[in-house]
């Protein structure tokens, strides 16, 4: 038999996992969409065809109770009332929930628990190291509690990720925890062309039947043609979201997708009337928030050698510009990639674009080179967050192991079980409250009981109403008199 | 011409800086918006608010060179490696590194700066005694700012 021509393929069908609720505002918004925002289009997103919506990563917990003052656990059951038909998809970061330590498994164990009991249908699950043991005894947990599972490999280019590694990587989730299905999760966008033409079939012929979910960002405007070039490789799943809340730093635009994959001879049966109206919404939104759209960005060869994140770079620019040292940052770049090499190429991606990033701050303005050293650092290069990929440089590990803190053991020691302490210092609450005081220090979790139950109705305004109530708002103003076009308001305070 | 959101948050945004004025008005084209702070005062027409300055990294440069005070003399001085947060104590709750008055060794951690969402040990430097203690817990403290002030041991 011929070998399979990629330009004609012979699966004809191709499934889509809506991000919009989930990476398009993290990417655009900073993660500021409410439940409220949310609400009105979740019967439509039901109703679309998806195979699952991306709903809620590590950072929507945080952001849920620290900035919006929202239970997320009354989030996902609020949505869950109304997307009752598609798996909602919720994310694990190593076993380290919100924060970048390792955390107790039996309350990771519980986190599972009590996500599958609020209505999760799909967790996912990646680890930046691609140290398996940190995230396989979730999957296997959230398997037998029914839940659908994915197993995500964080993608990037470097001397050890080579299409073998990522393989083999594969193979292992599918062997070790029976995953449902293998996302390659390119966090940066660093995907190109040539790399899925290699990485697609190095993965499919480690993995078998077992479908292959492709998820990347449009940082430097190819995500949608590495989408086109992976589903024509055998892609079964691709992550996109709904324009104009696509594009730019996000996924690809589900619109778009659905026409060039059509254009290709693939069925892709999602019901575009209901897309528009979900698109319609949120434009409608962000022009009354103030939030931006996504806007296709121009290719940028530069992306690919720093492999920072875009919120990375901004801070790292603030970071110098508070020191007087704004016309170093092409140096601090440089420094990234330096750093990046001597630990043993971790991901850029949360927590370890931190790392390098502060590392490389702190490297090129003390003008000696690891003088400073996080704490977390040295927990990186001594195992704290799993294996390193390979063998961190020895004298830039023995200046990181001198020069940063003596209080960090040089063993890691995994923690003891808290569940039991928890329920013994919160005897009346619910594990969901025992979860949230466990992730939220001091008084967070308090001041957002204190801002009452989640909002669930969102309403459009005209402008000149929402300038008016604005004014009543703030009550300074004792006399506003306001006059456009037919429309005379005066309003008097009383003495 | 209509109003749009985006006029709405601009006027919104010169309502707000105008908080030492006594009364605004704005026109444009149909557009008439009229406030007073008070019910019945004497009209004194608002000036044009504020336009924020351009040059606020410049700003900020300078004031990250005033943060380089100058230390009393015999003093080692532990300064801020970056912008961030000083804390006193491992974690809230816990007892504070060091007191004034306390004796440290060198590889001592002394205070934790938290940069980018990442803590920084900082180490005494010297052996000495704690001297003085310049930043408040928990306060965003300016790069190369002095925290604290340690008198070295007599050799």
């Amino acid at each position: 038999m011929a070998a399979p021509d990629p330009n004609k393929p012979s699966r004809r069908s191709v499934r889509f996992v809506d991000t919009t609720l989930r990476d398009a505002h993290q990417s655009l918004w900073a993660t500021r969409m409410t439940t409220a925002m949310m609400l009105p289009v979740c019967e439509r997103l039901n109703r679309i065809g998806y195979a699952c919506v991306d709903f809620m990563g590590l950072i929507h917990f945080d952001v849920c109770v620290r900035y919006l003052k929202e239970d997320h656990w009354e989030r996902i059951r609020l949505v869950r009332e109304r997307i009752t038909d598609v798996p909602l998809k919720s994310w694990l970061r190593s076993n380290s929930l919100l924060g970048f330590d390792v955390l107790p498994e039996d309350v990771n164990a519980l986190w599972v628990e009590r996500l599958a009991a609020n209505g999760i249908g799909i967790v996912c699950a990646f680890d930046a190291l691609a140290d398996l043991d940190n995230i396989v005894p979730n999957l296997q947990l959230a398997r037998r509690l029914g839940v659908k599972t994915c197993g995500g490999l964080v993608f990037c280019e470097s001397p050890v990720h080579t299409d073998a590694f990522f393989a083999a990587k594969a193979k292992e989730l599918v062997r070790r925890a029976g995953v449902d299905w293998i996302m390659i999760k390119d966090s940066g966008g660093l995907l190109g062309i040539d790399r899925v033409r290699t990485l697609i079939p190095a993965i499919r012929a480690a993995v078998g039947d077992t479908p292959i979910e492709l998820h990347s960002h449009c940082l430097t405007g190819l995500a949608p043609a590495v989408y086109h070039e992976g589903v024509k490789l055998g892609v079964d799943l691709v992550d996109t979201s709904i324009a104009p809340l696509a594009n730019g730093p996000a996924q690809p635009a589900t619109q778009t997708m659905v026409a060039n994959l059509r254009a290709l001879g693939f069925d892709a049966a999602l019901d575009m009337e209901a897309i528009e109206e979900v698109g319609e919404h949120f434009r409608r939104v962000a022009e009354q928030e103030g939030k931006p759209l996504g806007v296709p960005m121009a290719y940028d060869a530069f992306h690919y050698e720093h492999q920072l994140p875009g919120g990375m770079l901004t801070n790292l620019k603030y970071q110098l510009e508070t020191a007087g040292l704004q016309d170093r940052f092409d140096e601090v770049l440089a420094e990234c990639a330096r750093i990046r090499r001597e630990l043993a190429w971790p991901i850029m991606v949360t927590p370890f674009s931190q790392l390098v990033g502060t590392q490389a701050v702190f490297n090129v303005v003390n003008g000696e080179r690891y003088k400073v050293v996080p704490d977390e650092v040295k927990k990186y290069v001594l195992g704290y967050y799993g294996k390193p990929l390979a063998a961190v440089d020895p004298e830039v590990l023995d200046r990181v192991v001198s020069n940063g803190s003596a209080r960090i053991a040089m063993k890691p020691a995994a923690p003891g079980p808290a569940v039991d302490a928890l329920r013994r210092k919160y005897p009346g609450a619910s594990d969901e409250e025992r979860l949230l005081r466990f992730c939220f220090a001091g008084n967070q979790v308090d001041e957002m009981r204190a801002a009452g139950p989640i909002r669930t109705i969102y309403g459009f305004e005209q402008p000149l109403e929402r300038l008016l109530r604005e004014l009543v708002r703030r009550k300074s103003w004792h006399y506003v008199r306001l006059q456009d076009r037919g429309v005379d308001i005066t309003l008097r305070a009383g003495n | 011409m209509e109003l749009t959101h985006d006029d709405v948050r601009q006027i919104l945004k010169i309502i707000d800086d105008a908080a030492h004025l006594e009364e605004l008005e704005l026109v444009h084209g149909d557009f008439r918006l009229h406030v007073r702070r008070h019910g019945a005062v004497e009209r004194a027409m608002a000036s044009a608010a504020p336009v924020p300055g351009p040059a606020q990294a410049a700003a900020r440069a300078a004031q990250a060179k005033t943060a380089a005070a100058p230390v009393p003399g015999g003093m080692v001085a532990i300064r801020a490696p970056m912008l961030g947060t000083f804390y006193r104590a491992p974690s809230p709750g816990e007892k504070p590194f060091v007191e004034v008055g306390q004796k440290v060794k060198a590889g001592e951690t002394v205070c934790l700066i938290e940069v980018m969402k990442l803590f920084n040990s900082i180490n005494a430097g010297v052996d000495g005694t704690i001297a003085q203690i310049l930043a408040d817990n928990a306060a965003l403290v300016e790069y190369n700012q002095v925290l604290i002030l340690i008198e070295p041991e007599q050799k």
